[in-house]
This record gives structure tokens, sequence and C-alpha cells, in this order.
């Protein structure tokens, strides 16, 4: 089963991988790209981690984009249950199939099951391979990971009415984890892992422009420095890089920095900050705490980073 | 024309064995970077150099970074193993490069010249290489102690020669040493679990089948199934109680530690850590260090010498309203509406009685349940007639006694009869 997916991306190399990356305006340092790499080349699930913002769930977009697949996306949340995530029976069809009589057969059939995201990615049928996505595990309950332990080591799924469906082209899997729990070993064991570090300044900056290319560099090189200097601040929700992408997206939608009439050179001006942190922002306490002291702070911040 | 010695046959051949000794030297290599890695306390899944070796295979020896890079995401799955990891890792590549470089070492590894975590893997006769032998100590886990080291017992004596297989455990000995001291006699867990499910009302989004709950649609279709359709018996089903949320506030003040057992106290922490869905403890006295982490540690032992770390403070005066107005400021989210509050202290306040009102009742507003867990009231005797005490009452739920696990179990019993009264009045000393 490893060996399919491995002769698909037996000719992949590091470079290639990288310029996927770059057409799909992923910024990805070299480890991600390895790890990456590995884990396309041994056929085996990669799991991510990291802080909420650090891009994880963005890699599987990108992976399904860059390689023109489709992208099966299975959220987790605590209570899941497997007929949310594998698989469930369509009930009032049987129902109605019973009630009308004439019907030899069992009714626990294909014909009657539902695919949820988890076989629908092993059952897929395409070119490629699909990439599955079992983004934020660690919300689902420490006995949802038990169920995905069949799916990730061999690629199949037991129904007992039906049998065992084993995928013929395995998917691409990337597990997401904000670390709120730590996993089990079974699950770690069965997976590359990758820690994704907040971004620095410089990759944050090369991530707004890709993002963002109609805002001006040295804006954005501002609005990233804001941010990090925010972050320093002992913040209830720091903001992420969706965050500073949201607030250089808005800065555009105003079409570019509001006229300040105290400070026409400033790349960006307090009413900037005030009339826009609620993009970066997301608690009414984190809000508060922006006072003339830490304002000022921001706004040396935009010239000078280390500020 | 005379034979090129460097073609032929025999050249083949000889090429073919210094590979073969190259790919052997670097398997050993691997697998010893391995074993070294546990031994620091690296959580290394199983089936790690299986992994890691395929790794290495699919990148290649040319790129350092890549190779580290591969192995980690092979090794290595929590963050906080990444430094120890990158630190053996310099070391195992510099074997490698040597082994792949050096063609003078076909046909076997000279183990002899290697030290550390590259030392000659144990004989079968039992000559030991234990783990944690390098005197020179770079090897030594970053901020960790000797004891840390499999195999290793303080004294400097190998108790046996089969202590080689602790180096699957690096932690071994020294847990087991640490929860003898502790007392496993001792052990609160089942009180605990008792109490948890107590307090476990907090329903989850797993459902159950309960006799008054809504009816399950679901399996009543069914169940249908085998009587042609027709509907006999509607099961119910209700949100199972799941779990308990919760925040617990230790009070480490001389006046606490005179009364209460220090090693029971860790033992409980440790076992609501474990039997809670999420908890967050801090140790206060006249300053709050949060110690959650700490007692997700793998021993008893382990756990005070992360308190050491974290520099938590034991015996100081008692400030409970400054120790909630902290938490309420550092985290507000801490307590919330599925939240139960413990609070473990013997109400001797001794800073601003106005704070500690205050941050009693916004925990009281915002929490599901707050229990005082006093000490004191393990003396028939006691009366909470001490000032705090008196500020506290009205927003705790029940004020209980606190010494030992049959006080738990109690609690338990006293939260379990609805509709009753609950408190240190009607405990088992009292009314046994």
């Amino acid at each position: 089963m490893t060996d399919d997916i491995h002769d698909d991306f037996e000719t992949l190399t590091r470079e290639r991988l990288q310029s996927i990356f770059d057409e799909t305006d992923y910024v990805a340092e070299d480890e991600i790209t390895t790890t990456v790499l590995l884990a396309l080349k041994l056929g085996r699930p990669l799991l991510v981690e990291g802080e909420p913002g650090a891009g994880k769930t963005e890699l599987a977009k990108v992976l399904a984009a860059g390689f023109d697949t489709d992208l099966v996306r299975l959220q987790c949340y605590e209570g899941l249950a497997a007929e949310s995530a594998l698989y469930e029976w369509n009930y009032t069809k049987q129902l109605l199939a019973v009630q009308s009589g004439g019907r030899e057969d069992s009714v626990f059939t294909e014909e009657f099951l539902l695919e949820r995201p988890l076989l629908r990615a092993l059952r897929h049928e395409g070119d490629r391979p699909p990439v599955l996505l079992i983004d934020e595990v660690d919300r689902a309950d420490e006995e949802f990971e038990a169920l995905l332990l069949e799916v990730l080591s061999d690629f199949q799924v037991s129904i007992p009415e039906l049998g065992t469906i084993t995928a013929d082209r395995p998917p691409i899997v990337v597990i997401t984890s904000n670390r709120t729990r730590a996993l089990s070993d079974a699950l770690k064991r069965r997976c590359l892992y990758l820690h994704v570090e907040p971004p620095s300044v410089e990759k944050e900056r090369a991530i707004v422009r890709r993002k963002v290319p109609e805002l001006d560099d040295a804006v954005a090189a501002a609005v990233c420095n804001v941010t990090g200097r925010l972050r320093k601040e002992p913040l209830l929700k720091p903001p992420g890089v969706a965050e500073t992408l949201d607030w250089a997206r808005a800065l555009t939608a105003l079409d570019g920095v509001a006229d300040d009439p105290a400070d026409t050179d400033a790349l960006l001006t307090e009413t900037d900050i005030r009339t826009t942190l609620g993009c970066l922002l997301k608690e009414v306490e984190d809000v508060e705490r922006i006072d003339d002291e830490t304002m000022s702070a921001l706004l040396a911040a935009t010239e000078d980073p280390s500020a | 024309m005379p034979p090129d010695p460097d073609s032929g046959p025999a050249h083949d051949c000889a090429e073919s064995d210094a590979l073969t000794a190259a790919q052997t030297r670097v398997r050993v290599a691997l697998v010893r970077f391995v074993g070294r890695l546990r031994a620091a306390g690296v959580d290394v899944p199983a089936d790690g150099s299986l992994v890691a070796a395929e790794a290495l295979a699919v990148i290649g020896f040319d790129d350092e970074d890549a190779a580290r890079t591969g192995l980690r995401s092979a090794l290595v799955s929590r963050p906080e193993d990444v430094a120890t990891f990158d630190r053996l890792f310099d070391r195992f590549w510099r074997r490698v490069s040597d082994a792949l470089d050096d063609d003078d070492a076909a046909g076997g590894v000279d183990t002899s010249s290697l030290d550390g975590g590259f030392a000659p893997l144990p004989s079968d006769d039992g000559e030991a290489d234990i783990v944690g032998e390098d005197e020179a100590g770079d090897d030594t886990p970053a901020g960790g102690s000797r004891s840390q080291q499999v195999g290793w017992d303080e004294g400097g004596n190998r108790t046996d020669t089969e202590g080689q297989v602790a180096r699957f455990s690096p932690v071994g000995e020294s847990t087991r040493v640490e929860a003898e001291s502790l007392g496993i006699g001792d052990d609160p867990t089942p009180a605990v679990r008792a109490l948890t499910d107590a307090l476990a009302t907090r329903p989850g989004r797993r459902y159950a089948s309960a006799p008054d709950g809504r009816p399950d649609v679901r399996r009543a279709m069914r169940r249908s199934h085998a009587t042609g359709g027709a509907v006999m018996e509607v099961p119910e089903r209700a949100p199972a109680p799941a779990s308990v949320r919760g925040l617990v506030l230790v009070d480490v003040s001389r006046s606490v530690l005179d009364t209460l057992d220090r090693d029971f106290l860790v033992r409980f922490l440790r076992a609501l850590t474990a039997e809670w869905r999420t908890v967050r403890t801090c140790l206060f006295d006249t300053d709050v260090t949060e110690v959650t982490d700490a007692l997700e540690a793998a021993s008893a032992g382990a756990t005070l010498r992360e308190f050491d770390r974290l520099e938590a403070a034991w015996g100081g005066g008692t400030r409970i309203g400054h120790a909630l107005t902290t938490v309420r400021e550092a985290a507000p989210t801490a307590v919330d509406r599925d939240t139960v509050v413990l609070i473990v202290s013997d109400g001797l306040e001794t800073g601003d009685l106005s704070r500690l009102e205050d941050g009693l009742a916004w925990v009281d507003r915002r929490a599901r349940q707050v229990f005082w867990l006093n000490p004191l009231a393990a003396s028939t005797a006691y009366e909470p007639t001490c000032r705090g005490m008196v500020a506290a009452r009205p927003h705790v739920d029940g004020l209980f006694a606190f010494a030992e696990p049959a006080d738990l179990h109690d609690i338990a019993r006293q939260l379990r009869r609805r509709r009753q009264p609950v408190g240190y009045e009607y405990d088992w000393r009292r009314n046994g």
C-alpha cells in the first residue's frame, strides 16, 4: 500500500516541492519542505503541531492545490464520533426500503452507505490521491484517536456489516494539532512530526507581501513590526498570521493609511491602528490594554521593530 | 599489459565490502543514536529507528541540515525534545561522516574508540556499557541531573549487570526511588476518582443510553429493521456527564504545611491532573506560581523537581485574595461556567480582606462550584471563625476537611447525596 504512494512521489524533488510552495504563495523554510517531502516519499501521515495561526491548515491546502487534487477535510471537535468521521448508514432510506417490502437482500449494502470524510478519502477516485486534512485533532476525544489508527496505519476501514474497505491510492494525510492536549503515542508513532514555529518578522513580512501584494512594501513591513510588537504584550489572544493578513487587507481596503494631520509622514498612524485594531485583537481585555503608552510603543515599532 | 589494480572483480568485491561495512557502521550509529535519545528522555516512538533509517535512505548523506530535519521528524514528537535531539545529532552526524569517509575501517567499526551514546552496545555476556557512564557529562539532559540517567545510582554503583534494560526507560530508576520515598500506601487516586465521579456533572457531547433522556431515533430505526420496519420500542439517550474541568488553588504557606502532609498534597494534585479532563493548578503563599505542567511529570519526584525548577515557594504567609486577583488578571479564562474550583487553604489570610472577598465573588460568579478544602477542619473541634473563612464562606458551596484520602471519599459521598447540605459538619469524623 505504501509502495503505491511511494511510486507517485518517487521522482519528486525538494526543488520541485519548493516551487509548488512558491506557486501557491506558501512561505516554507527548508525544514518544512524536507519533512513534507519525506512524508510524501515514505507515504506516512504528517502530524503538524504549532500555535494557532502558524500555517498548519494552510499547509494541507497548498499541497492539495499544488498537486491539483482534492482536499478532504475532517474538522475535529469534542464528541466527534465514527458516524461523523467514517461512515453512517442511511437509516431513513433503510427504513423505507424495509417497509416497502419485496426486498430480499440486506439493507446494509453500498446503496445505503453514507461516506464521511475518512471513508471518502480512502475511496477517492481520481488521478492523484487526495489530501486528507484531519484538522485540530487535539479537540477530539482520546477515544477518537483509536479510530484513526487503522486508517492511518493500513489506510483501510473495517465496516462490520460490509467488510474491510482498503484505499487503492492512499491519501496524503496531514494531521494538525494546537497542542491543547497530548496526543497518544500510538497516533504519534504512525506519523512523521513537524513542529511549526510562529513565523519570524521576516517570514511574516514575506507572507504579507505574497498574500497582499497590493499593500506597499514599507507599510507591509510596518504592519508586521507592529504585530510583532503586539505579541510581546501579555495578551489573552495574541494575533496570529491570519490576523496580520486580515489587518493588511483591511488597510488596503481602506485605501491605504488614513490621513492624520498630526503626522502625515508616518507609515501607520495612531488613527490607522485604533480604527482597525479589531482585526488584530479579539478580546475586549486585550483592546483595553492598548493604552497611550502601548500605542506609543506600537508607533515606534512601525519604523524600528526592536523598539 | 598488467591488470589495473583498481578495476576488475577483485576491486568490485572490495568496493562492495567497503559499502557494506559503511552501511553497517551507519546503521549501528543510528541505533545508538536512537538509544542515546531515549536515554536522554526523548520520547522516541517504538519504531523510530526503522522510520529514521527509511528517512535517511530517502534523504541521503549529502546535506546535514536535510538529514537533521528528516531524522527529527521521525524521532521527535514533542517540541521540548528538539534541543536534546539537536545536541545529540551533532555527534551522531560526526560519527556518520567519519564512518562514510573511513575506508580503512571496512570490515567492522572500531567501537572501542566510541564514547558516550556511541559507545559499544552491551554484549551478551553482560559486560556493561550503561548509558550515562560518560563522565564528561555533555550528554546529560539540559538542566537534568545525574539521577535522571538510567542504570545509574547516586552512589556510583551499578546495581546489577541486567541494568542495561533501563536504557529504554530513562527516568525509570529515579521514578521508583522517588515514589518509594513518597509512600505508595497513601495513593489518593481511588479517592480522587470517587470525587471526580461525584463532581462530573458537566454534560459532554457524547450521548449514552438514559431511561429519562430524549428519544434515540437512530437506534429506534435500526432496531425496527428486525421487525419489518415497525418501531416496537424507542430507546432514549442523554448527554453523559463526562468529566470535570477545574481550577485548583493550593495554599502552601507555612501554616498549611505544618498541618498537611506535603507528599499527600502532591499526590492528590497529581491524581487530579490525571483524572480530570482539564485542570489548572496554582500554588500560592505570598506569590502565585502555576504548576499545571509540573504535575504532569512522570513521577511525584519529578513533580517536586519541577516545583523546585519553577522556584515554587513553600512556607510563606497566606495571601488568598492576592492569589485570586492574580488569577483573574493573568488567566481570566481559567474559570468558566463549567469549572469546579477547589481552594486548599486554612483560611488564615494575612493580606487585604477586601481583595479576598472581591476575588471570591468573582470566582463564585463565574465557576460552576467552589469548594474549600481546609486541613484545619480535620480537627473535630474546628470552627471557621478566622476572618478569612468568615469572609469566604458566603461564596463557597462547601467547606470540607482535607487531611487524608478518607476525606476525599467523604466529600464524594456527601456530593452524591442530592438536595442535602454538605460540609465539614456532616463528615465522617463528626458523624461516623
